[in-house]
């Protein structure tokens, strides 16, 4: 073959294969776009039903885009729907799980990866223990314990039986033997106590861990479903995931509003997702990859 | 009390050592002390608690009695056909919610994880259903399957008919739908955080050697990812078996049962049937349920590391 | 075996036997199915007559609305009439929630001294053993009974000892469009007796293309109940659970079966419109208004709000009409439905007593009149038809009597006394799942009554066992 012919083969072939890669790019995008409108669209239509009026949502062919956007919805879920305080009820119950939840898993993996104290061992495998009891199973019963305390219809009731885990333990703990050893040395002989040592070393140092468990607590806690419905009753104390379920019941006059207050529900997560993807992973995914 | 005679350095010095181990100790007891009682009060407790009432035959009414019942009722309670067929459901259910929300977790890993222009974008949305609870879940779709306005009801076709929800056919595999939708934001997470640990170079290796996208696939990632795959079916099921919230909002454990699942009979026992003691054995077979598959995972677990090592 | 074992075989085998005996005998000590004491000190008549000043009590009840203002407005003339007895109301949201709410007082203590029941819940509340028989009252006072009528009595009365007075009752009826009956050749005055009429009334209907169906039903158990009992069937063994306690259901009995396929063959050759099975769904009567059917079944009770929707000009003027419910046979009786008023014991002396007094007075023929042309309710006593403002409601509406002769008529036994069961709201589920596989699935109703009865079975028996059979 001559020199020429040679040259435009290879030219051919080169092209080929771009438009080989460019069909197979594009058959990638398409797949990732079908699996984008799979799993986004009941979100897109949520958002955009809350927007529409009742008159609107009922249309058939329906009603693809808001045109004249009702933000009217939002304000009633607010109001007649009281997702304003169920969302207060919400953050409060959550944050003082979280923080309860942190605290005793960074006592108890200090405890646990610094200090020698008898029964050590056993104790923690109590702790894992507790993993293997899931709270289904519990509910019935700690209900029982929690309206023999009194605590039926408070925020004690809601909080208290969650401030502590057994993951969170095993994870601080984690994250606390993965400190180099010279360092607690060093520590020690600088003459720092515990406290000390604690607060500006291992804490600090284990901070990527302790946000991952805040994180993957603040989810755990927020949206919390059988225990608030068993435990609570009263409009006061209601939280936002059994406010949705009170929602769920209206008319269908009235169903722009539920939509409404499902995203309302559901704004606080999404805005921690964009925020704190990165913990929500790392809390996600701590002994999945690395065990 | 040693038989030789230390100087008296030696023995004040130990005596500062006990002590301070016998701080370091309370020490230690004070950090653990909070969770420990939560745990005692609120996991060990009701346990035992829990295996305690199965002997007991529950009365309809408080102030009555409650009547000794050995392992009659431990016995009765699961050879029960409702005890069977919740069982049956929520087996049918994690079989149904578990493997697809898995592979539909990792078919979207596998795109995302490509460079491609604005893969961030499909990244986000992949993983935007974490922010949503199962209650938002649940009314989204419920609110999407009503029958006279709901949009999914007009896509099925099914307009003027009862919801899928009210057919015994259908009512259990919707509710798995809603669940596996849920869970894709998750399962996406999870993936792409296992995908993450396959190395590159391995891949282009098996590229230049001729492997298609399938082969790569089947030879590199899925051996790499194994662990994690195990470790999500694991949990999934784990979780699947505890599924509640979904139950109570779009079906009732209707209809005609088909959605009973164990912790929705769980639900039904105490608050709609007072019985407590049937309650209490259906949280021992949850419990053995998630023992056994806690157990698997255990060893699997075990199994990978001694194989890596 | 080391002696470990033999020693752990034994404590093991020693449990057994110890279970064992404590399973369930036939004979309590408890008292059998009836626990018949009657002690008529027990209705503290006399310390109420010893009080100093008026004794406080308060009445949960479940009406609504327009119901509750009249018993506003009654408890009010009450409370003026006399200065020894003073009753507070607390509205409950519905007799499901007023139950609960009750169960959990058992516990808490957190209890009403009269409390308005529905009538599904008799057996459980003799088994509560929580309140005092009104029998003891009537015994205490020698109250008269004579004018109450006998089914509406007998309902509440169980092993010869009368439990709770009935008070706001009523029972399904069948209401039709009169204009559509006279469109498609049918006369107006003469609705359907029988199931079979209906059949034909609804064929002639659909067939004039005055209506889609002839009927429009609900999936609602307590229809069939009334349906059953209106033909002479039994609910449940033992007599209906009046002779005896109730451990097995009669759905698969010749007459159940006969309505559930009637049932059946009118939805799926099309003369019927199957609602379906949502308890607040209001299809049925909707229908009515809007051309589905010309007919539905549907408690007395309805009547008003019934009467308001439909003639309010946004349906276009609709004369409905009422008639008896419709029987396998025709004729045959209903049992009552609806409210009942019950003595709870943890209340003191005086105060069972104050509630007594009062529960007369929302008995009497006054206020069964007055309930009645409120509320659409059947007066519980004959001489309630006597009085004035009844006789002028009925005179000008006369389909407002229909749910009262139909109690008053047919036979008094078992069937029509009505059913005691324990855990009727099981057995009420399962004949809503047997009549959901008949009209959805296309079940066999014989096949869906028999797996229905399966269930049930379990269900009464698991209550019989748990309280001490």
């Amino acid at each position: 073959m001559s020199a020429e012919a040679a040259a435009l083969d290879v030219d051919r072939i080169r092209r080929r294969n771009r438009r080989r890669r460019r069909a197979a790019v594009a058959a990638r995008y398409v797949l990732l776009t079908v699996l984008a409108v799979i799993v986004f669209f009941p979100i897109y239509v949520t958002i955009v039903n809350s927007l529409l009026t009742p008159g609107q949502i009922a249309r058939r062919p329906p009603t693809l885009f808001p045109t004249h956007p009702e933000w009217s919805s939002y304000s009633k879920a607010w109001t007649q729907g009281n997702l304003g305080r169920y969302l207060l009820n919400s953050f409060i119950v959550t944050t003082v799980i979280v923080v309860g939840q942190v605290v005793t898993s960074i006592a108890a993996g200090y405890a646990f990866a610094f200090l020698e104290f008898p029964f050590r061992r056993t104790i923690f495998v109590l702790f894992l223990a507790t993993m293997m009891v899931p709270f289904e199973v519990t509910f019935f019963t700690n209900q029982a314990t929690v309206v023999a305390l009194g605590w039926y219809d408070t925020y004690l009731a809601l909080t208290v039986p969650f401030l502590a885990t057994g993951f969170g333990a095993f994870l601080v703990r984690q994250a606390f033997l993965a400190i180099p050893p010279p360092l607690r040395d060093a520590a020690e002989l600088d003459g720092a106590g515990h406290w000390r040592f604690a607060t500006k070393v291992a804490v600090p140092l284990a901070r990527p861990s302790i946000a991952a468990l805040a994180v993957f607590s603040f989810f755990g806690a927020f949206n919390q479903y059988l225990w608030p419905l068993i435990v609570t009753k009263d409009e006061r104390l209601r939280t936002v995931q059994i406010g949705l379920r009170y929602l769920r019941g209206t008319q269908i006059d009235q169903i722009n509003v539920t939509f409404a207050g499902t995203v309302l529900a559901a704004l606080p997560l999404f805005v921690l997702l964009l925020l704190f993807q990165k913990h929500l992973v790392r809390g996600l995914t701590a002994g999945a990859v690395k065990g | 009390m040693t038989a030789i005679d230390l100087p008296p350095e030696r023995v004040a010095a130990r005596r500062r050592n006990r002590a301070r181990k016998r701080r370091e100790a309370l020490l230690a007891y004070l950090l653990i002390s909070p969770a420990l009682v939560v745990f005692a009060v609120f996991v060990f407790y009701p346990f035992a608690k829990n295996i305690w009432l199965g002997l007991y035959r529950t009365p309809p009414f408080p102030g009555l009695p409650k009547r000794y019942a050995a392992y009659d009722q431990y016995a009765r309670v699961l050879t029960s056909p409702e005890f069977r067929g919740s069982l049956r459901t929520t087996f049918l259910f994690v079989a149904m919610t578990v493997p697809t929300g898995l592979l539909l977790g990792l078919l979207m890993a596998v795109l995302a994880h490509q460079k491609l222009r604005g893969i961030a974008i499909y990244r986000t949305i992949f993983s935007s259903t974490v922010a949503t609870s199962i209650a938002v879940a649940s009314v989204i779709f419920f609110t999407l399957l009503n029958p006279q306005v709901g949009l999914l009801t007009y896509l099925l076709g099914r307009e003027g008919e009862p919801s899928v929800l009210d057919d015994p056919r259908w009512a259990l595999v919707a509710v798995a739908g809603v669940t596996i939708w849920q869970n894709l934001g998750l399962s996406f997470i999870l993936m792409s955080a296992g995908l993450q640990g396959v190395p590159d170079d391995l891949l282009e290796a098996a590229e230049i050697d001729g492997a298609g996208a399938w082969g790569r696939f089947r030879h590199v990632v899925v051996p790499l990812l194994s662990p994690t795959i195990f470790f999500a079916t694991i949990v999934g099921s784990i979780l699947a078996f505890q599924a509640f919230g979904q139950i109570d909002l779009l079906t009732q454990g209707g209809p005609l049962r088909k959605t009973n699942v164990i912790v929705y009979a769980m639900y039904d026992a105490v608050f709609r049937q007072n019985n407590e003691g049937k309650a209490a054995v259906l949280s021992v077979a949850l419990f053995a349920i998630t023992l056994v598959l806690t157990l698997i995972q255990l060893r699997l677990l075990e199994r990978r590391v001694t194989y890596e090592r | 075996m080391s002696a470990r074992g033999r020693l752990l075989g034994g404590l093991l085998a020693a449990a057994l036997v110890a279970g064992s005996l404590g399973a369930c005998s036939p004979d309590d000590a408890e008292g059998g199915t009836f626990d018949a004491t009657v002690d008529p000190a027990d209705c503290g008549l006399d310390a109420l007559a010893a009080a100093t000043g008026p004794v406080e009590i308060t009445f949960w009840h479940t009406m609504a609305r327009s119901n509750a203002e009249w018993l506003e407005a009654a408890t009010d003339e009450f409370n003026r009439s006399q200065d020894r007895v003073h009753v507070a109301l607390a509205q409950q949201p519905n007799y499901q929630d007023a139950f609960t709410k009750y169960k959990a007082g058992l516990q808490s203590g957190d209890l009403p001294d009269l409390v308005q029941m529905e009538e599904t819940v008799v057996q459980q509340m003799i088994d509560s053993r929580s309140t005092i028989p009104v029998q003891a009252c009537i015994d205490a006072e020698d109250y008269d009974l004579e004018p109450f009528l006998p089914r509406a009595l007998a309902y509440y009365e169980a092993g010869g000892v009368q439990r709770a007075m009935p008070w706001s009752i009523s029972n399904p009826i069948l209401f039709y469009d009169r204009g559509a009956f006279e469109r498609a050749g049918l006369d107006p005055d003469r609705p359907p007796q029988t199931l079979e009429e209906v059949r034909e009334y609804s064929e002639q209907l659909v067939d004039a293309g005055v209506v889609e169906h002839g009927i429009s039903l609900k999936i609602a158990p307590y229809i069939y109940e009334f349906l059953l009992a209106k033909s002479g069937g039994e609910y449940v063994n033992h007599g209906n659970g009046r002779r005896a306690r109730a451990d097995e259901v009669n759905f698969d009995s010749d007459t159940s079966v006969a309505i559930l396929r009637w049932w059946d063959e009118m939805v799926s050759d099309g003369l019927a419109l199957n609602t379906g099975a949502d308890p607040n769904n209001i299809d049925h009567l909707l229908a009515l208004a809007n051309g589905g059917a010309a007919m539905t079944i549907e408690a007395s009770g309805a009547i008003g709000p019934v009467e308001a929707v439909l003639s309010s000009g946004d349906f276009g003027a609709l004369a409905f009409g009422t008639g008896p419910l419709p029987s396998l046979e025709g004729g045959g009786g209903v049992p009552v439905g609806d409210g009942a008023l019950w003595l709870p014991k943890a209340s003191s002396k005086a105060k069972r007593a104050a509630a007594w007094t009062f529960a007369t007075f929302l008995t009497s023929a006054e206020q069964q009149a007055g309930l009645a042309v409120a509320g659409g309710y059947v007066p519980a006593r004959t001489d309630a038809t006597e009085v004035p403002e009844l006789v002028a409601q009925w005179e000008a509406k006369p389909f407002y009597r229909t749910a009262y002769d139909q109690l008053v008529a047919g036979p008094v036994d078992d069937a029509t006394v009505g059913s005691l069961i324990g855990d009727y709201q099981a057995v009420r589920n399962s004949i809503r799942d047997a009549l959901i596989r008949t009209l959805r699935n296309g079940d066999d109703p014989a096949d869906a009554a028999r797996d229905a009865k399966a269930e049930a079975d379990i269900a009464v028996q698991e209550y019989n066992d748990r309280v001490g059979a």
